[in-house]
């Protein structure tokens, strides 16, 4: 609206400016701005939730793989010492053979 | 399945971090009072929260815009109602001078009077709300409206702008009016004002104008009255003069005169030349200020020695101030009204505004508040659950073939 010398009370400008609030102005005139500010936070929120959904599955989907892989090739400490102990004990029968084997060697070449 | 000591290291520290994960949202949510923290919580509801808040602001400024039109109308309710009084102390005054057996000297007081209320009406004219922006001057406020000639006449020199507010969604109103339509208006069905020229010579009075026949096809034109002698007689004609022209009548004195549908009758004696003019309100000169001028001068004008004919002068003046006057008076009411409706308007539409405000907050409400009972329910329940995931994980990690050797 053009310019209205001395008319200080004119508020007619104000009045079309203030109706933009609710004037489809937005998307080929089909959106307030409020109506398109929406639908922007509406599919930001909605990729955002998608995303994050993604992001539990495929860190569920880790973990499994994971658990799996460690189920084969992965260090069980109980079953280790288990190991550890039998190992130990064989080492032990082991070289109590080889003590009574030395002792009766002994013997048998003190008999003169 | 076999477990390895890392992977019941690693599925106890997800299992934590999901319960601290879990425990801090809802410490989030009892910080915050809100339902949804980000958009991704719940993004229909953040879209519909949005569009109520806006709703919810938009209806805060109509109500913002409601006071100040509030304020200003009742403002020019009450500038309206000092004119209405003073019109009808002009009118008092009107009646009071066309006495017949005032002196000179009691006219020239009442006509001091008369200025002294015109003054008073200019003055009320020229309101401001308190801080300098004038009431009655359309959108150029900014001085004032109705500004005094060296002739002594006054000039309205503001613009029709009509100052409108944004009260609802779709309502725009003014929030005042323009000093022509409330000082220099008349409405559609004002009565017929009758004059007498100024250069008329005889002592010809002319009475009330009566509405006979509004159905007459020369209804609501502007008439004139031309006298010529001898003997005494009349041709009623209208402007622009009817074809075929008018034949000249027979004046009798008090006996009506029939103008289209009006009838208006002349005593006394008028003198060929002489005329009287019947025109409608509209085009009579609709400016009150100058009706009351007029008046001012005729009764400042001295009779003394006049005779009759002066007489005649001022009584015509009087009649003719007296319907001007009065049709401003009606014109000031109509403003009033309309002002008063506007005002009542206003009370309704806040009535409306307000519920809707509250029912878009309680609907806000419902869509992101937090529901403290459940919020301080779930966070116990999370605080359990994380202790649990870290005493059972604590007990776990403590169990060991090692410890038996």
């Amino acid at each position: 609206m053009a310019k209205n010398t001395g008319g200080v009370s004119d508020g007619s400008n104000a009045l079309l400016l203030g109706a933009l609030q609710n004037k489809k102005t937005m998307g080929n005139g089909t959106a307030s701005f409020n109506d398109a500010f929406g639908q922007l936070v509406s599919s930001v929120g909605n990729k955002t939730r998608q995303v994050q959904i993604a992001g539990t599955a495929q860190t569920s989907l880790t973990t499994q793989i994971r658990s799996v892989q460690q189920s084969v090739s992965g260090v069980n400490q109980d079953e280790e010492t288990a190991n550890l102990l039998m190992f130990q004990q064989m080492y032990q029968a082991n070289a109590k053979v080889i003590q009574t084997a030395s002792a009766m060697f002994d013997a048998i070449l003190a008999i003169r | 399945m076999r477990i390895s000591t890392q992977t019941f290291y690693e599925r106890s520290m997800t299992a934590i971090g999901a319960q601290q994960g879990n425990l801090l949202r809802v410490q989030q949510q009892l910080g915050a009072g809100s339902k949804i923290l980000a958009p991704s919580d719940d993004p229909l509801g953040a879209t519909r929260s949005l569009a109520l808040s806006q709703s919810i602001a938009l209806g805060e400024q109509y109500t913002a815009t409601r006071a100040q039109a509030t304020q200003t109308l009742t403002m020019e309710e009450n500038a309206l109602q000092s004119v209405t009084s003073v019109l009808q102390n002009i009118k008092g005054l009107l009646v009071q001078a066309g006495n017949g057996t005032l002196t000179d000297a009691d006219r020239a007081t009442i006509a001091t009077t008369l200025q002294s209320n015109l003054d008073q009406l200019h003055g009320l004219a020229n309101t401001d709300d308190g801080n300098g922006q004038f009431l009655f001057a359309g959108f150029k406020s900014g001085s004032a409206p109705f500004v005094k000639q060296a002739d002594g006449s006054i000039l309205y020199s503001g613009d029709q702008g009509k100052r409108l507010m944004q009260v609802d969604v779709s309502r725009q109103m003014a929030g005042t009016d323009d000093g022509r339509s409330i000082f220099q208006t008349v409405q559609g069905g004002a009565g017929y004002v009758s004059s007498s020229a100024p250069g008329n010579t005889g002592s010809g009075v002319f009475g009330a104008t009566t509405v006979v026949n509004s159905a007459d096809p020369n209804y609501g034109k502007e008439w004139v009255i031309t006298f010529s002698s001898p003997p005494t007689s009349y041709t009623a004609d209208t402007v622009p003069p009817l074809v075929p022209a008018p034949a000249p009548a027979v004046y009798a004195a008090d006996s009506p005169i029939n103008l289209g549908g009006l009838q208006m009758a002349i005593s006394g004696v008028p003198a060929a030349g002489d005329t009287f003019k019947v025109a409608t309100a509209k085009n009579a000169g609709t400016d009150v200020f100058a009706a009351i001028s007029d008046v001012i001068k005729a009764l400042n004008t001295s009779t003394t020695g006049g005779g009759p004919e002066a007489q005649a002068k001022v009584l015509n003046a009087l009649s003719t101030a007296n319907r001007k006057v009065t049709n401003a008076h009606d014109n000031v009411l109509t403003v009033r009204s309309s002002v008063g409706s506007r005002l009542n308007e206003l009370d309704a539409l806040a009535v409306t505004g307000d519920n809707r405000t509250l029912t878009d907050k309680s609907y806000l409400s419902d869509l992101q508040d937090l529901d403290y009972a459940t919020a301080i329910a779930e966070f116990y329940q999370r605080q359990t659950a994380l202790q649990a995931s870290q005493q059972t994980f604590v007990r776990i990690q403590q169990i060991s073939l090692f410890n038996y050797l």
